[in-house]
């Protein structure tokens, strides 16, 4: 038995022992060994283990373990592993399963559910209607959407044609889920109709392909500094029909053809094809 | 300064919770960052490593991926992903346990990583009541906060208990 004046040694020296194997699961875990177990569960699975008890739950909610979720689960390509749920499109009550992937990687043309629904798990359900940008009529509109990882949160990318000024003046806005408001940025020098999908989001940006009379270009918006760039295109061939931007494996690509063969395009590093 | 290519064959020997030892080569154990920074820093003079929070056959798991990791580092990375899952594969929780915190101990990033996901994997599908057993946390919501909690997720606990 350890006397008073060498309690502090004994004290170390069972530190250092393993906890005795309760039972056939093995030794207590640390809280920072549970929680880098847990950030490797699918929503759906870490939506009941709230249930496991009250510091499981405040763990879950907490907003660091919340992104480091997202983060593992978007650099996760085993499809399985991160499904969450969320409603798409008009479809009343269509609750599927989708990967966080689509989320962030793919874009959206309505308010669905901007919350990753292990932020507000018991909301999910509604769809969120984003506030009027201030502007009367649109005569044409475009959006996209996607995540700024610099300050944790959504956005949404507005091009708005304004038919009260008659001519095709286009003016870009930002609604970010956070601040529910919209904000008018500038630096699109070209016009609205010309402007093709609904952004692809690779890289921290929203990617479009903006046709112009015989050529086209990809224009960038970087969610974080809200600025627009030119991306460097592949060396596609002459004579195709068509063209669309998308993702595979995080890197941004391009589909071009005809009605004969069609190229596929990967920028396996960002910026070089 | 010591350099770790000229030192390159040289072993070291780490020694378990329970006493046991393992000559290691160097190489091998410069998979652990926790043995490396002890490398680094000289600290390893003592001709024997005691690693007191690891167990005999825990130690041995660790030391076998280590070794095949350390050997395999510029082969193809689905060869090794195929030894990860094999090496898991038929391993049960409480060795997973002891794994993860060896591999923690020990700073193995890919061991930990791996280690942790295959716990998720296990755990995934498994009724919570069951998760609490097998983590030994005791339950302290009351029932009524226990049902209010389900209750936003009801279409969660679809064919759970």
């Amino acid at each position: 038995m350890a006397t008073e004046s060498d309690s502090t040694c004994g004290e170390s020296e069972n530190a250092n022992q393993i906890p005795p194997s309760c039972d056939e699961f093995g030794p207590n875990l640390p809280p920072e060994l549970i929680a880098a177990i847990l950030s490797r569960l699918p929503v759906k699975s870490l939506l009941r283990f709230r249930c496991v008890c009250k510091s499981w739950h405040s763990l879950i909610f907490h907003p660091k373990f919340v992104k480091t979720h997202l983060s593992l689960a978007s650099i996760n390509t085993d499809y399985t592993h991160h499904r969450l749920l969320l409603r798409c499109g008009y479809r009343t009550n269509d609750v599927k399963s989708c990967s966080l992937y689509a989320v962030l990687h793919e874009h959206s043309d309505n308010a669905v559910e901007l919350d990753c629904p292990i932020k507000t798990p018991h909301r999910y359900w509604k769809s969120k209607s984003l506030p009027s940008d201030g502007t009367s009529c649109h005569y044409l509109a475009r959006y996209g959407f996607g995540y700024d990882d610099t300050i944790d949160d959504y956005k949404v990318v507005g091009f708005f044609g304004d038919v009260s000024k008659g001519r095709y003046e286009v003016e870009v806005k930002v609604y970010t889920l956070r601040s529910d408001s919209w904000k008018k940025i500038g630096g699109f020098p070209h016009n609205l109709s010309t402007l093709n999908g609904l952004g692809t989001f690779v890289n921290g940006a929203l990617h479009w392909i903006v046709t112009m009379k015989s050529n086209m270009i990809i224009v960038s918006l970087d969610l974080a500094k809200e600025t627009f760039a030119e991306v460097l295109q592949p060396d596609y061939r002459d004579g195709h029909w068509y063209e669309t931007l998308f993702v595979l494996n995080g890197c941004l690509g391009m589909l071009c053809g005809n009605n004969a063969c069609a190229d596929i395009w990967v920028m396996e590093q960002y910026g070089t094809y | 300064m010591a350099s770790s290519i000229e030192n390159n064959n040289e072993k070291l020997t780490l020694k378990s919770s329970d006493g046991e030892e393992f000559l290691v080569e160097k190489h091998v154990a410069l998979q652990s960052t926790l043995l490396q920074n002890m490398l680094d820093s000289d600290c390893s003079s003592a001709d024997v490593i005691p690693l007191p929070k690891i167990d005999a056959r825990t130690l041995a798991l660790v030391l076998g991926y280590c070794k095949k990791h350390a050997d395999a580092s510029s082969s193809k990375q689905g060869e090794l992903n195929s030894f990860d899952s094999e090496f898991l594969k038929d391993m049960d929780m409480g060795a997973l346990f002891n794994l993860v915190l060896a591999a923690n101990f020990m700073e193995i990033k890919g061991l930990l990583d791996i280690a942790a996901q295959k716990i998720a994997d296990t755990i995934k599908d498994k009724p919570h009541q069951e998760v609490r057993e097998i983590f030994h946390v005791e339950n302290d919501y009351t029932p009524e906060e226990e049902a209010a909690v389900r209750e936003e997720n009801r279409w969660a606990f679809e064919g759970f208990p």
